[in-house]
Order: structure tokens, then sequence, then C-alpha cells
């Protein structure tokens, strides 16, 4: 057995999953219905915005159910992931699946970008935050990756959900006293480290902040970040074992 | 003796507090039918799972010698959004199969597992007991292993199709492979058994050739199997 054709059979393994899950076709349809949405009632702009801040949802939502319930269901006790090769399967996911998410964001943008182009519209910005959406993308990826080696089928991203929510209505239960930071994000000039901090650890919660307005020097974190998280999940699939624990 | 394709030396597996395999030491030849045996809990399936690789050994050497390996466990599950034909396809990719060979050897395995090919269309998750083992089986032939590992060979099975299975391991036999059983059915292993090992609570206390050790012991050559694995295992 070639090296080549296990991973060919790897990437198939994640496609059929992918495929048979559904949401490669639904969350991309509802963002489509949502942006479609925001142009028949607004502008082109305001679904161009709605887009760039929501796509990145997309590679949270199909990283989805990853590591754990795989592990614990039994089907890796199989020829195909004989020699420990089913924690190779289990790290390749992370990045097919971004593959993926970056395939139809890039389609659905591309769609969008021509629209703008044909109503005359600037579309350079866009592409950059685009960029950005593609890094928050890859860091919600690795993010669902390294929860999933723990919890078990679609939890992991609730998990992410919910801590943003909590920490949306910590926001807008503190808001007066945050006042200095809604403004640098507004401004992207930031009076101290202590507000470059906070929002740092915002920014780790809620990644999205980064795209709106688009703070490049922050998605720096956000790549820092997805290495971490990306490297953290590998060392805790190479030391996992089959089977309920 | 034959050359072995498995050898086996020093293998410890705990969890946590429980010692699962304490001492297994062994080797598997080629072209014999290897019984594995040991009461419930022995530490069988650990060590099995140690040598294929499903879980990490404590210590110990575990050197393959086979390149291909078929491997058939006690309760096969299968991914709930794969269908049979695709865990087939998959398998014979990583065997290099060309389409026409793979037709081939699944219209000859079929019949001899008793398995319905009709049953490759549906979803393998959604099969019986009985032909999730079928399909396990077939997947660990299909690439004509020089090793079979086979986790209780007839649990799930019915009557014909024990029969025809214990058939099937005389002819892989025949064939040059070594198949590794893992059971505590003595009995329905008796009869194409040619060395054996036993473990007991997590120690390899023996291995033989069945009929050498027969004839060297005071047991007698019309002892069976059964007689073995209770002068052993207690």
């Amino acid at each position: 057995m070639s090296r080549r054709d296990w991973l060919a059979v790897a990437v198939r393994l994640a496609w059929l999953k992918t495929r048979a899950g559904r949401t490669w076709t639904i969350a991309p349809a509802a963002l489509l219905a949502i942006v479609i949405f925001a142009w028949v009632r607004d502008s082109y702009g305001t679904a161009m915005k709605f887009f760039l801040s929501l796509f990145p949802y997309l590679f949270l939502f199909l990283g989805a159910d990853m590591v754990r319930s795989e592990a614990e269901s039994g089907a890796l006790e199989n020829g195909l992931f004989l020699g420990g090769k089913f924690r190779a399967y289990l790290s390749l996911k992370g990045p097919f699946l971004a593959a993926v998410a970056a395939a139809i964001s890039l389609v659905l943008f591309a769609g969008l970008m021509l629209a703008g182009l044909a109503a005359g519209r600037p579309v350079l910005p866009d592409a950059g935050r685009f960029g950005i959406g593609l890094v928050v993308g890859a860091y919600y990826i690795a993010l669902a990756g390294l929860l999933s080696t723990r919890l078990r089928a679609g939890s992991n991203v609730l998990v992410v959900l919910i801590v943003q929510a909590a920490a949306f209505l910590l926001v807008m239960f503190t808001l007066p006293s945050r006042a200095g930071l809604l403004a640098a994000m507004e401004t992207g000039v930031w009076p101290d480290l202590e507000t470059r901090l906070e929002f740092m650890a915002a920014a780790a919660l809620i990644p999205n902040l980064v795209l709106t307005p688009p703070l490049y020097p922050f998605s720096l974190e956000l790549v820092a970040l997805t290495i971490v998280a990306f490297v953290w999940q590998r060392a805790v699939v190479r030391r996992m074992e089959l089977g309920k624990p | 003796m034959t050359e072995a394709v498995l050898e086996v030396r020093g293998l410890a597996k705990s969890f946590g507090p429980v010692r699962a395999v304490k001492k297994a030491d062994f080797t598997v030849r080629r072209g014999a039918v290897t019984t594995f045996l040991g009461p419930n809990g022995a530490g069988k399936t650990t060590t099995l799972r140690a040598v294929l690789g499903f879980v990490a050994k404590d210590h110990g050497r575990v050197e393959m010698r086979a390149s291909r390996i078929g491997y058939v466990p006690e309760q096969p599950a299968f991914f709930p959004w794969l269908r049979g034909l695709d865990l087939v396809r998959l398998t014979a990719r990583l065997a290099a199969l060309p389409p026409d060979e793979l037709e081939r050897r699944v219209i000859a395995l079929c019949p001899l597992l008793h398995f319905d090919r009709g049953l490759l269309l549906r979803r393998a998750a959604a099969y019986s007991g009985g032909n999730r083992k079928k399909l396990a089986y077939l997947l660990g032939l299909l690439a004509a292993p020089d090793l079979l590992i086979v986790d209780e060979p007839f649990s799930a099975l019915d009557p014909p199709a024990i029969r025809d299975v214990r058939t099937l391991f005389v002819g892989l036999r025949e064939r040059g492979t070594a198949v590794l059983l893992s059971t505590h059915l003595i009995a329905e292993v008796e009869r194409v058994c040619d060395d054996f090992i036993v473990i007991r609570e997590g120690v390899v206390v023996a291995q033989d050739s069945l009929a050498r050790f027969l004839r060297a012991s005071n047991l007698g050559p019309e002892a069976g199997l059964e007689k073995v694995f209770f002068l052993f295992a207690g």
C-alpha cells in the first residue's frame, strides 16, 4: 500500500462523510439566502458586508463531529486504518474540511464580486476582507477540531456558539465601561496596550470581530492561534486510542 | 518451523490501573491456523488491538512481516454514511486491485460467506450483526492477505456460515496464509487448529503446535484442544 493510495482513500472517506452530512449544502444555501435578502431589502454593499461577516461560520459548521465520536464508534477498527493510520485520518480531516469550506466560500464570493464589478463597485477592499475571513475560518476549523478531541458529535460547534453568545452578552451588559474598546475597534486606533489585549482576548472568542472593520494586524493573532490549535490537536490525536475510555 | 509472519515479544498494555496484558510472547507462522485461547477478560482482544495498532502498547516489540493484513473484529462497526460497496471500493483501492479483479473476488467470496451481494448497495451500519460480520470477512479477505486476524470468528454467524468459514480457513492455510483466530469457543476451532496460544490473566502461558504438544504431553494424541486449554488456563 503506497502512501499516495492511502491518502486518496482517507480524502475519499472524509469527502463521503462531508457529503452525507448535508451541512456543506444547507449552510451555504442559508448564507446565500441571507445575502440575497440583504441585497433585495437594502443594497449590494450591505449584502457583501453580511457575506464577509458570516461566511467564516461555514468553516465552523463543517467542523462539527470531527474526532471523538468517530474514535469511539468502532468504525475505525477496520483494515483501512491498521498500524495507527486512523490517527493520520483524524488529523487530515481539519485541513480537508478547511479546503472544502474555502472552496465553497470562494465560489460564493466570486459570484458576489462579479455582481459588484458589473455594478461598478471597487472590489479590492472586499478581496482583502475575504482574505481575513479565510483566516478566521481556518481558526474556526482548528478550534472545532481541538474541541472535538474531547466533545462528541456536534457539541464542539455548540460550545463555540454558546461561548460567543455569552461573550456578546457580557459586552452588551458592560457597554458603558467598554466605550474605549468599541471606539478603538471602529477607528483602528488603539490608545493603550490594555485595550489591545482586551480586544485580542475578545477576538480569540469571537474571531469575526477582526472583519468589520478589517483589522489586519489582529489577523496575525488568529494565524498564531490556528497553528497552536492544529499542533495541539495533532498531539492529542497522536496519543489517541480507539474505543471508549 | 515455517516462516513467522508475526512475532510478538514482551507486549504489555495497561488501561489506567488495569493491566490488561502483562506479557505476551508468541509467533504466528505462515500456512498455519493459530488459535489464540483464553478465558473472558484474559487479554486476547487487547493483545490483538495492540498488534494491529488500534491501541498503543506500553512495552514490547511487534514484528509484522506480513505485507497484506486482513482483520475481522468481533463486532464490526461501520460508518453510518457508507454503503458496503463504498467500503469494498476503498479496501480495493488500498490493495491496488483493478476493477475486474475486484469484481471477480467479490463474486467468489460472497457465496463462500453466505453474503447477499445486493446488500452492498445498502448502508453497512444498517446490516444485521451477522451480515456485518460477513462484510468484515469480505473486506478482510479482499486483498488476499498474508495474515488474517479474526476476533471471535464465529460470533453472530449462522450454522451454515460457521461451517463454510471453517472451510475457508482450511483453504487459506493451504494457500500459505497465516490465520490467527482469537476465541473462547474451543469446539468450533478444534478441527482447523494447527497451533495454539493460551493467554491467562494477561500473560501468554503456552504456545505450541497442537499435534506436537499432544504427542509430547501425557494428555495423549487423542486429547483435544479443550484439554490443552484447561491444562493451561485452569
